[in-house]
């Protein structure tokens, strides 16, 4: 073994030790120890070639055009938060729905029936006084969001289906206000109970409105 | 004296190699993506491209389109997808890859490659594979498609909800791309 063969192998022997892939060191004992001349491995193209990806310097579209206009982002993020409490208070406003007409059935039979206790009356009042105010602030939620002015009209959808529905339940809504107020008036008089049943009759069919329309957007 | 002819063959037969236009008219990019309770499909044609196909089989490819094209269908629920884009900020989705062709090519028959890119949307660079089939045609046209998931995440898009349900991450990409040779 010359001297420069020894040089080699302890060179060697000190890169597989300090080197942190055992696999090169290794190969680098190999190529120290080997007889064969042959040419050194590019070790920087070596080291350069995992890591990199193709190259993608190129432009072959040039600048782009001027974008479609856009609302601006705060005025669209508004509207994304409005539509989501808007979401999320119209869950509650449909149980709110269900829990006046619930009420109504049992206060006009309370009313119309045998006994005539009125204690569902207070509940019933409460709850559809709470409701009205609830619609109007759901739906003003709706209604006064920011518009998206990129927005294109689309077809017959799951929105029109929505709104068609809410708008009858805004119809049933003061529908259901008059006669209310209107039967409440006819106390005493036989016509009562007909306003009665057309009242109870016109919150089911609020009530028929509102699910088909929460339904169109839910599922 | 074959191979002469071969040459002379060769030199006189239609290259594919040049410069390819996406067709507007006949492309479209669809996106499927999943929430439990619904599944919404969208599409756009409003696609911007160019391919680059050289002597030696090297393609590149730049694809562009405005983030605010997708249709779903549904005024509102493309509203809120152009919020979760930021489609004022970030108006442009970009692609850009290449892949190797083995040439000659046979035309009419679909070569499977795999473009190595990036991809640009929402602002964030990534990079990403799109397994693609490409069909050359002797008119100079050829015909793209690809099908691959993208991850809202890993662009930094928030997840739009539907009662509070976050849409799947993962967007489903159906690519068609009719190309005609730039002039």
């Amino acid at each position: 073994m010359t001297i420069r063969t020894r040089f080699l192998a302890a060179a060697a022997l000190a890169a597989a030790v300090l080197a942190p892939a055992r696999g090169s060191a290794l190969q680098l004992l190999d190529d120290a120890l080997s007889l064969e001349s042959r040419p050194r491995p590019d070790l920087k193209v070596a080291l350069l070639a995992p890591g990199a990806g193709p190259s993608l310097d190129f432009d072959l579209l040039g600048d782009a055009p001027k974008p479609p206009a856009v609302a601006e982002d705060p005025a669209l993020r508004t509207r994304r938060k409005m539509l989501n409490l808007h979401q999320g208070l119209g869950l509650g406003l449909l149980g709110l729905q269900l829990a006046s007409t619930v009420t109504g059935q049992l206060n006009y039979n309370d009313k119309f029936g045998v006994d005539n206790t009125g204690r569902y009356e207070e509940t019933h009042k409460f709850l559809t006084y709470t409701n009205l105010a609830a619609f109007a602030v759901v739906g003003g939620i709706a209604l006064f969001a920011p518009r998206d002015k990129a927005a294109k009209r689309t077809g017959f959808g799951r929105t029109t289906v929505h709104k068609i529905g809410m708008g009858l339940a805004t119809a049933g809504m003061i529908g259901q206000g008059l006669l209310g107020v209107h039967t409440a008036r006819r106390e005493g008089y036989l016509d009562q109970e007909r306003y009665g049943r057309d009242h109870l009759v016109l919150g089911y069919l609020t009530l028929a409105a509102m699910t088909v329309a929460v339904g169109a957007i839910v599922f | 004296m074959t191979s002469t002819f071969l040459a002379l063959l060769l030199a006189t037969s239609t290259s594919p190699a040049g410069a390819y236009v996406v067709d507007s008219g006949g492309s479209v990019v669809r996106f499927h993506l999943h929430h439990k309770m619904h599944e919404v499909d969208g599409r756009s044609s409003q696609i911007e491209g160019k391919v680059v196909l050289g002597d030696d089989g090297k393609v590149m490819a730049m694809i562009r389109m405005p983030a605010s094209s997708f249709d779903t269908g549904d005024a509102n629920r493309d509203s809120h997808m152009r919020e979760a884009l930021e489609a004022a900020k970030f108006p442009y989705v970009v692609f850009k890859g290449v892949t190797n062709l083995i040439i000659p090519v046979a035309y009419g028959k679909p070569i499977e490659t795999k473009l190595q890119g990036e991809l640009e949307f929402h602002g964030v660079k990534q990079p990403l594979t799109v397994p693609a089939e490409i069909s050359l045609g002797q008119d100079g046209s050829a015909v793209v498609k690809a099908r691959f998931s993208v991850n809202l995440e890993s662009h930094r898009i928030e997840r739009p909800s539907l009662l509070f349900i976050k849409v799947d991450e993962n967007v489903l990409l159906d690519v068609e791309l009719k190309l005609k040779g730039a002039k």
